[in-house]
């Protein structure tokens, strides 16, 4: 596995409400991310990073491990139910997972609640975005 | 394992004092010609803070000569090199990549979110290899 050179990043907050099983999490539009090319995305738990830039509490590993991402590129959903866990990079020996090179649709795309055990209400779920423009 | 790295040419090191204040934007105040004439090939952070849990709480945001920001809230934990083992053994001492031109120090800042020891001055280094 390789590592990729980062050019821009940009950090996304996701906050999951009230939590419920199953419940889906869309993304809000991103301007700086409208357009680009993203080519990795990595998330955190609680152990990497305590508070959120806008003071909320970051979900925790057991958490996160609850929850799965699909993003969108157009109307296709290319990345489909992956799991959170496996963007986190202590997770995957350090590594930032790398994508082929999406445009992705942000708005589209969406987090799943699968079990709602380890997750509290209005938790946080950061995912860092290194992209191309 | 086909880990991809680079041969950096020189580091610098700057050593940066942040103000543990929540949202507080701590503007890395420097004027680096050797930073902002180069392109930066990687970061890494060494840190002398009391608790090794408080880098969870740092960001870095980096803006070039043209006041674009190129890394927007990038975690510090993220970035951390050899001499916190906790963290970096689970990054498995993995060095990040980066391709940054024209950064402008003066214009980036780092923000710490969570005054769990409020007015403390963290030491903070941020070494840039190019």
């Amino acid at each position: 596995m390789t590592q990729p050179i980062i050019e821009k990043s940009y950090l996304v907050e996701l906050n999951v409400g009230t939590v419920s099983t199953q419940k889906q999490i869309n993304f809000q539009f991103v301007p700086q991310l409208e357009g680009a090319t993203i080519y990795s995305i990595q998330t955190f738990a609680t152990t990497d990073l305590s508070v959120s830039p806008n003071g909320g509490t970051v979900v925790s590993l057991l958490g996160l491990a609850e929850c799965t991402v699909t993003f969108a590129v157009g109307d296709t959903q290319d990345i489909f139910l992956l799991p959170c866990t496996d963007l986190r990079s202590p997770t995957i020996f350090g590594f930032q997972r790398m994508f082929a090179n999406k445009k992705l649709n942000l708005t589209k795309s969406f987090v799943t609640i699968n079990a709602i055990a380890s997750i509290a209400n209005n938790n946080v779920i950061l995912f860092n975005f290194i992209y191309r423009k | 394992m086909n880990y991809r790295s680079r041969i950096f040419n020189k580091v610098l090191t700057l050593k940066f004092t942040i103000k543990n204040i929540a949202n507080l934007k701590n503007y890395l105040s420097y004027d680096v010609s050797e930073i902002s004439n180069n392109v930066i090939k990687g970061i890494s952070v060494s840190y002398y803070f009391t608790s090794p849990g408080q880098v969870n709480q740092g960001y870095l945001t980096i803006v070039n000569k043209s006041f674009e920001t190129v890394l927007f809230n990038y975690p510090l934990t993220d970035l951390q090199d050899s001499t916190d083992p906790p963290s970096a053994l689970v990054l498995d001492y993995k060095l990040r990549l980066f391709n940054l031109k024209d950064i402008s120090l003066r214009d980036s800042y780092i923000i710490v979110n969570d005054c769990f020891i409020p007015s403390t001055l963290l030491d903070l280094n941020l070494n840039f290899y190019y």
